[in-house]
């Protein structure tokens, strides 16, 4: 049963590596896009004459874009994989931080659990969940 | 990760022991090699040798 579910869990991280990659792919798309759009309506604010009511019509539209990209930009910055910092860990503690949720789970299947940790045990390098 | 590989550890011995049993935990440090030992041991059926 336990490792149905660890299948089923590599599966489901799976399924959102490969949405996380297709958003990410995605979101670049669109924000190069977008920053077409945006550079082309400045060449023509800059370039041409028009009409005061046009003008104001694509400032409108190039701060749309410019919100847009915005958006992007934070999603992009969410969906960055964040660099895993690896930090001292205690052993005893670690393994504590694991037993605590199984308790009620031992004590309702009677088993007993005999823990001997070493008094003096020395910090490890690790990444914290 | 470290903690995960602990956790089915003993998710294991404590899906081995429906009816009850002891499972141990045990940690130690041998400073002559810089190491720490961590051993998990229940009391529930051993596999088989041959599966």
């Amino acid at each position: 049963m336990s490792k149905q579910l660890t299948n089923l869990r590599a599966r489901e991280t799976e399924h959102f590596v490969m949405l996380e990659d297709l958003g990410r792919g995605f979101a670049h798309r669109v924000r190069n896009y977008l920053g077409i759009m945006s550079g082309t309506v400045q060449l023509c604010l800059s370039n041409y004459k028009m009409e005061s009511e046009f003008e104001e019509q694509l400032k409108i539209v190039d701060q749309n874009v410019q919100d847009m990209l915005k958006s992007i930009e934070d999603f992009l910055g969410f969906a960055r994989i964040p660099e895993m910092a690896l930090q001292p860990l205690n052993p005893g503690e670690v393994l504590d931080g694991i037993l605590k949720p199984l308790d009620a789970k031992l004590r309702s299947q009677k088993i007993m659990l005999k823990k001997k940790f070493d008094s003096a045990l020395p910090q490890f390098k690790g990444i914290r969940r | 990760m470290i903690e995960d590989a602990f956790q089915q550890l003993l998710q294991n011995s404590i899906d081995a022991m429906p009816q009850g049993g002891e499972l141990s935990i045990s940690v130690e440090f041998d400073n002559t090699r810089d190491v720490i030992s961590v051993r998990i041991a229940d009391s529930g059926p051993v596999s088989p040798k041959r599966i």
